[in-house]
């Protein structure tokens, strides 16, 4: 079987399907794409496809990854044509090459994501500085526990890569925030967002930010992050 | 603000159709009054969507009922209810079509109509607002609704509707004024407009219908597609991006039933039987699967292993299916030997979806039914089952039939009793390997069939056999048993077989809140019991009693094509509990091939 791995944005109106419905759309596409796609074994065969990280419901991307496995060797080009045939408006691969087949997904090396996020603040209103905020001995977020429902508090200073903020020539506010994502840990940018606010008392729904993934990070063992796609 | 699912109302689906401004005469709101997931599971929107697209005068673009968390979000910010395809203004369409699917959907109809600005009433509307029309099986008797709709479609709708665009295009172009339009468009078949009649009532009962315009139709005959070959169906189905309630391809074996179970609208109003050529299934149950990605097919019809093609087709598709890792379901198979062979193949080791509706649970209430099933077909079929390494089974049932007593009760939780036994002895007397469960509706009667006279059971006498049937299954192991809302089934029946002083009911009770009613967790009682008394309408009125086998009914004004004297002469025979052949056996004489081609008749003979 080989592997291919493809990058993919998810923009606009689009931002609304789910991780699961966004799986089920690739899915799909696939079959549409008549890609010989390998099966896995068992009692329930399902498509050995793969979206490395799943992005939360209403955020945007420019670059996620999705990795593939087929039975037979394709032009990378070709099949990123395939599947872009049947993706609805907003939604599509832009780069697509073959890579190693690994026994594990892109997903077990996933270490950071960068997000940007732009929300409305008033032309008066004194831009915060994100030092005070990253001063905090503890930056807490607040979660629901999985099991009791309850809202819970959580320190996330350590999933802090880094976080800045700068004001946009049309007069809003951009965070750009590099942020733990890998398989076991993750921070929610829209939850660090939250917890900015209320930090320096803005008064914006994060509901209403828009929040854009820029890219997926693998770190080298020296601590320094590389796009993932550099790792394949 | 945040609203579930949001994807549902953004549109952009793959194979969705697009056109411009300026290329068509006739917008179409296709609207469906439930949820994106159900509507969209609808084949009837994916069959109409195709045929009117083809044309050039037409453009029709899907709407459906935003969810209560959507719809305040929706006021809140002001948006009006507007199209998928397009993004434009429900109101600003030319045509505003809705889905009578099942009577718990009509307040939705309102709450779509408020969202885009519509004025409720036809009388209310100027030029200038859409032409209201609905369809659907519900659209049989469409009286209850009759003040909201400009005109209804009655049958089949894939000839129908393209040509009621095209004259309404055609008057449009003209400058012709609405009415005028109606008095036009009244003369195609299938075709009901209510504004054009007045129903009149002696003593609160209803006695006939007087025309208001001469030229109307003294009956309006259902529209009929005689040949299922002839028209299109869809090849490219629109992939819905939220999970649908059913997400598949879809083969439409054929239309209508020969079986003629008494209590079945289905089965009377979509008579007669019209194939579909096996080759044309095949070919489109491929291309859909093809176009769309799914992995799933399903094959629909009434009653499938009675089509004649059915060996055929199932060995092209289950090669065609197994290469390509497709699963296919069968709805509505009867379990003879080839349907199990066919069964047993494609399910390989997961054994599911076994189903038995016996509807009845002693024979002789099966005769009064008109169900051809016996015990010993259902033993039988459980006895293969489970040397073919099925462990669970459904079963079907209504309670509330006419004539049913309590033995006839106990007949279902003895039938349960019977699989359990059998299950068992099969298993070396072991427990627990086998599961029934028994679901049982409450009966209601509907309009164009041979029970659409009979009185229906009362909220408290459902809730009386639930507990009877409950006290009896409860004690066997392995068995579960599933009922429903009593008065929902109470206001089904209401709104079913209501005339149209209903609209006033039905609008009262969307202003006390009443919407999504087919949704337990929506359902308000109160909202409708308060409706019905402030119009001094006594719901009991139309479900106690039972009508009159001699006076006319509110929905008279319709002929489905099956003739009045037949359904009297079956209802009584149902009461003498005597049976009607298969029409595949001999015909008898519905009249249906008065109008339309009848190909059924005595070819089993
Ligand atoms: S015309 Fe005869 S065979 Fe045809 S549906 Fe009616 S009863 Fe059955």
């Amino acid at each position: 079987m080989n592997r291919y791995v493809l990058r993919f944005y998810k923009k606009g109106n689009i931002r609304f399907l789910s991780h699961l419905d966004l799986v089920r759309l690739f899915k799909r596409a696939v079959r549409k794409g008549r890609i010989d796609v390998g099966f896995s074994n068992g009692y329930n065969p399902h498509e050995l496809v793969n979206i490395v990280q799943p992005l939360s419901l209403g955020y945007e991307t420019d670059c996620d990854y999705f990795e593939i496995d087929t039975m037979s060797e394709h032009d990378p080009a070709e099949l990123m044509e395939a599947l872009n045939e049947a993706l609805p408006e907003g939604l599509g691969f832009f780069d697509c090459r073959q890579a190693e087949r690994t026994p594990e997904y892109l997903s077990n090396k996933t270490a950071y994501a960068l997000y940007e996020a732009v929300f409305g603040l008033k032309s008066d209103a004194e831009m915060p500085c994100a030092d005070a905020f990253l001063a905090q001995d503890i930056i807490t977020i607040t979660k629901k526990d999985k099991k009791t429902k309850n809202d819970v508090e959580k320190d996330v200073k350590s999933f802090i890569k880094e976080l800045v903020i700068f004001r946009n020539p049309d007069g809003t506010a951009a965070a750009r925030m590099m942020l733990r994502c890998a398989s076991n840990e993750t921070l929610n940018p829209g939850k660090l967002l939250q917890s900015l606010f209320k930090f320096y008392n803005i008064d914006t729904d994060v509901a209403e930010c828009r929040i854009t993934r820029k890219d997926i990070y693998a770190e080298r063992p020296d601590g320094e992050l590389v796009p993932l796609f550099r790792t394949y | 603000m945040t609203v579930e699912k949001p994807a549902s109302y953004i549109g952009g689906e793959p194979n969705i159709i697009l056109k411009e401004d300026g290329t068509f005469d006739v917008r179409f709101a296709m609207c469906f009054p439930d949820t994106y997931e159900i509507g969209m599971s609808w084949n009837g929107l994916s069959i109409l969507y195709n045929i009117l697209n083809k044309t050039d005068h037409c453009y029709m673009e899907r709407v459906f009922a935003p969810k209560p968390d959507m719809q305040s979000a929706m006021k809140k910010c002001g948006l009006s209810l507007y199209t998928l395809e397009t993004k434009t203004p429900v109101r600003d369409a030319d045509i505003v079509g809705f889905t009578l699917q099942y009577e718990m959907s009509y307040t939705n109809i309102l709450s779509m109509m408020d969202l885009a600005g519509i004025p409720f009433r036809s009388s209310d509307r100027s030029e200038d607002d859409p032409l209201v029309v609905a369809g659907g099986p519900c659209a049989f008797n469409a009286e209850p609704l009759a003040d909201f709709f400009d005109a209804v479609l009655v049958g089949d709708g894939e000839d129908l509707l393209p040509e009621f665009c095209r004259i309404y295009a055609e008057c449009r172009k003209a400058g012709i004024s609405k009415r005028d339009s109606l008095l036009k468009l009244q003369k195609l078949q299938g075709v009901y407009v209510p504004s054009f009649y007045e129903p009149v009532y002696e003593n609160g009962l209803f006695v006939r219908m007087d025309k208001l315009e001469q030229s109307a139709p003294d009956r309006v005959l259902r529209a009929f597609v005689n040949d299922l070959d002839k028209i299109d169906y869809p090849e490219c189905p629109i992939n819905p991006l939220t999970e649908a309630v059913q997400e598949r391809a879809v083969c439409e074996l054929f239309r209508g039933c020969t079986r003629g179970c008494r209590f079945c609208q289905a089965g009377m109003i979509y008579r007669p039987v019209r194939e579909r050529s096996w080759k044309k299934n095949y070919q489109y149950g491929v291309k859909q699967l093809e176009n769309s990605g799914y992995s799933e097919i399903s094959l629909l019809s009434l009653s499938t292993s009675d089509y004649t093609q059915f060996e055929p087709l199932m060995l092209d598709l289950i090669d065609y299916c197994k290469a390509g890792k497709v699963s296919i379901s069968l709805p509505s198979l009867r379990l003879d030997n080839f349907s199990f062979r066919i069964l047993d193949e494609i399910q390989g080791l997961r054994k599911t979806g076994l189903t038995f509706a016996p509807e009845a649970g002693t024979q002789r209430l099966r005769d009064v039914i008109n169900k051809n099933i016996t015990e010993a077909d259902i033993l039988g079929a459980i006895d293969k089952a489970t040397d073919l390494g099925w462990s669970s089974v459904k079963l079907y049932f209504m309670i509330g039939l006419p004539s049913e007593t309590d033995e006839d009760l106990e007949g279902i939780a003895d039938i349960a009793q019977k699989i359990m036994d059998l299950a068992r002895s099969k298993n070396n007397g072991m427990r627990g390997r086998f599961n029934v469960s028994v679901s049982v509706a409450n009966f209601v009667p509907k309009p164009f069939t041979p029970f659409q006279w009979v009185a229906q059971d009362t909220p408290v006498e459902f809730a009386r056999k639930h507990d009877l049937l409950m006290a009896r299954i409860r004690k066997i192991k392995g068995v579960t048993l599933h009922s429903h809302e009593s008065f929902v089934s109470t206001l089904e029946a209401v709104l079913a077989r209501g005339g149209r002083e209903l609209s006033q009911v039905i609008e009262r009770a969307w202003e006390l809140g009443a919407a999504f009613d087919s949704w337990t967790e929506h359902f308000k009682e109160d909202a409708w019991r308060t409706a019905l008394s402030e119009n001094g309408i006594d719901g009991s009125h139309y479900t106690l009693k039972g009508l009159p086998t001699d006076a006319p009914l509110p929905w008279g004004i319709i002929d489905c094509g099956v003739s009045d004297r037949f359904l009297l002469d079956e209802y009584r025979k149902a009461l003498s509990e005597e049976t009607t052949p298969d029409c595949r056996h001999a015909c008898n004489g519905c009249g249906i091939n008065k109008y339309t081609e009848c190909r059924c008749g005595g070819i089993l003979k």
